[in-house]
């Protein structure tokens, strides 16, 4: 043990002798690292706030599809779906985007049915500023932290828009939702449905969608596929299929970014390589000398393992340091256009922080041990010979 | 009772390579305990090998060495290092310092592999260091100290383990008159701890200084002469 903690303590001033060399092979792991979990990072954290605004959603959406683009859907076809076996309940939603000149900013407005409570709308996100359980009226509103943000607003003021006919329409904010689901509330406005239909100028016996909610998930193919054959033109989407689409998008951008760091990576294996290749002429001396005075080969390769480790977990740690905080303090400026869209690029989302600590190990065992494991061969190369042999040469 | 006793060692460098070099040939010799022998000899005759042999660092090509009454040449390469570790310390002609390293960082290397304490290796490190006047160097690099320094810090090197046996190869060859004088004086001082000294050296001032209770004679790798 003791010999453990010397060799140790001499990895580290050795390592010191070299700081140069040493910082920059540092610095580049830490870069390589940097690059790749933040696009994990990223790519997680959306893609688990996404699954969780999702548990909220509809099990369906149904959709009308007129010369390939969405159109107003008609009332009756909800009441023909919920008379499907294994249907709770249809709902027709009345939603849109508004488009705010004053902070250039994209908000989504949803009109709820009246006499919604707060508990039924995303029902944990709203634990901010208000927990009432009065029923949504006419003129009120919920809105996302970055509407009120990006207006300078609180809780209990008015929000103002101009409606579909140009006139000024003012909703009083009663509460804000949480950054638990950033990612869908933050743009986001629940007005009543009367509202939101007075707003965006929609007619009475239509709505912008339905959302189908079905008990039983392994009835959702079987109920959609009865929606398509009453409403012809139908356009079904299903929850999971969204989830899927979301999972392969942010996989694909992930994958997109991988490949531009392809640079990173080909840095790493030249470092990979150099290890490989052999020791300098220095660096053989060295651990001639050391063998010259007793050190047996296993302490030689210790001490090359010890200084391999010192080097990459310090590269590592300061590579996921320095990307989680710019994913999850800075929101991550270098990496957020690769993911976002262009609708949702204003006003920004906080990214909450979720980390899947298997992927953590999984990188460091993917730089980490490679990195060891490489130098150990020409050490040992370089510790079976004979110290004579190197003296010499 | 002999320290090193050699038997028909021969070593041949490059061995079946047009640049074959035989650098030492059928060399046989006893070395008693505690006398000093001094291996005199032009440079190229094999005196630096012959050492490099005695010292477990080089394995003859044929051939046995046996030291301190153990069969060495079969041994693996790890029992010849710890064999080596325990009873033997080594002098380099170049130092063979390790030159970013601090003077007590190079003493302390030796005793590292051992297992002992802290507290144990800073009192061996500061005994040498006090007698081979270092202490005020301690915390320099070893590339910054002059020649003479060098050659008492890796002579304090060799001594960390407090070896029975001194390997020691043209101490004085990169030294002047005077330093080459303090060296001999602190070899002479290593003979009174009754110490096997080993020394390398065709430098006239080593051969008369009376040092040494047996003179060697090495010539192309072969003992030409022997003398008390």
């Amino acid at each position: 043990m003791r010999s453990f903690l010397y060799s140790f303590d001499f990895s580290i001033r050795s390592l010191l002798r070299r700081k140069t060399k040493n910082l920059s092979i540092t610095l580049l792991f830490a870069l390589i690292v940097f690059i790749f979990s933040g696009i994990d990072f990223m790519s997680n954290s959306l893609y688990e706030s996404t699954l969780r605004a999702l548990e909220f959603q509809p099990s369906i959406i149904v959709q009308k599809v007129k010369a390939g683009r969405q159109v107003p859907i008609s009332l009756d076809g909800a009441d023909k779906i919920s008379n499907i076996f294994g249907v709770a309940e249809v709902r027709g939603r009345v939603w849109g985007y508004y488009f705010d000149p004053y902070t250039g900013a994209n908000y989504t407005i949803m009109g709820a049915p009246e006499g919604l409570l707060e508990r039924d709308i995303l029902p944990t996100s709203l634990d901010r500023f208000h927990k009432e359980t009065q029923p949504l009226r006419h003129g009120e509103a919920f809105a996302g932290i970055g509407v009120l943000e990006a207006r300078g607003l609180i809780v209990g003021e008015e929000l103002y828009f101009n409606d579909c006919e140009d006139k000024p329409v003012a909703f009083k904010v009663r509460g804000a939702f949480s950054s638990t689901v950033s990612l869908w509330t933050y743009d986001m406005i629940v007005v009543t449905e009367a509202d939101a239909r007075s707003l965006f100028g929609v007619d009475r016996r239509k709505a912008w969608d339905l959302a189908v909610y079905v008990p039983n998930e392994f009835e959702v193919p079987r109920v959609g596929e009865k929606i398509i054959s009453m409403i012809p033109g139908a356009r079904v989407i299903a929850t999971d299929q969204l989830k899927r689409t979301y999972g392969s998008s942010f996989g694909f951008r992930s994958g997109v970014l991988l490949a531009s760091s392809m640079t990173c990576l080909l840095a790493f294996l030249i470092l990979a390589y150099d290890r490989v290749a052999g020791l300098s002429q220095e660096e053989q001396k060295e651990i001639a000398i050391l063998k010259a005075v007793g050190w047996q080969t296993r302490d030689v390769i210790r001490l090359n393992m010890q200084q391999s480790l010192i080097l990459s977990l310090s590269g590592f740690l300061l590579g996921i340091v320095l990307s989680y905080y710019h994913v999850f303090a800075t929101n991550a400026p270098l990496l957020r256009m690769v993911f976002s869209g262009w609708s949702v690029l204003y006003p920004p989302y906080p990214l909450p922080p979720f980390v899947d600590p298997s992927k953590i190990f999984g990188l460091m065992f993917l730089t980490v041990v490679p990195f060891i494991a490489v130098g150990i061969v020409p050490v040992w190369k370089a510790s079976i010979k004979d110290p004579e042999e190197v003296f010499r040469s | 009772m002999s320290a090193i006793s050699v038997e028909k060692v021969s070593k041949i460098h490059n061995s079946g390579r047009p640049n074959e070099f035989r650098a030492i040939v059928d060399l046989s010799i006893d070395i008693p305990s505690g006398q000093t022998t001094i291996l005199a000899g032009p440079s190229g005759s094999g005196k630096t090998t012959f050492l490099a042999l005695l010292g477990l660092m080089s394995r003859p090509s044929s051939g046995r060495i046996a030291i301190q009454g153990k069969e060495t040449t079969l041994l693996s390469e790890s029992f010849r290092t710890v064999f080596r570790r325990h009873h033997i310390g080594f002098v380099f002609q170049h130092f063979n310092l390790v030159p970013d390293l601090t003077v007590k960082e190079n003493l302390d290397l030796v005793l590292y592999p051992n297992g002992m304490t802290l507290k144990r290796i800073r009192s061996v490190r500061e005994h040498v260091l006090e007698r081979f006047g270092l202490l005020n160097k301690a915390d320099y690099r070893a590339a910054l100290l002059s020649g003479g320094e060098k050659q008492r810090l890796a002579i304090g090197r060799a001594l960390m383990n407090d070896p029975e046996i001194v390997l020691i190869d043209e101490p004085t060859a990169h030294l002047d008159t005077a330093l080459s004088k303090k060296v001999i004086d602190l070899f002479l001082s290593l003979k009174k701890e009754k110490r096997t000294l080993i020394i390398a050296s065709h430098d006239p001032l080593v051969l008369e200084s009376g040092i040494a209770d047996r003179l060697v004679h090495l010539r192309d790798g072969r003992l030409v002469e022997e003398a008390a």
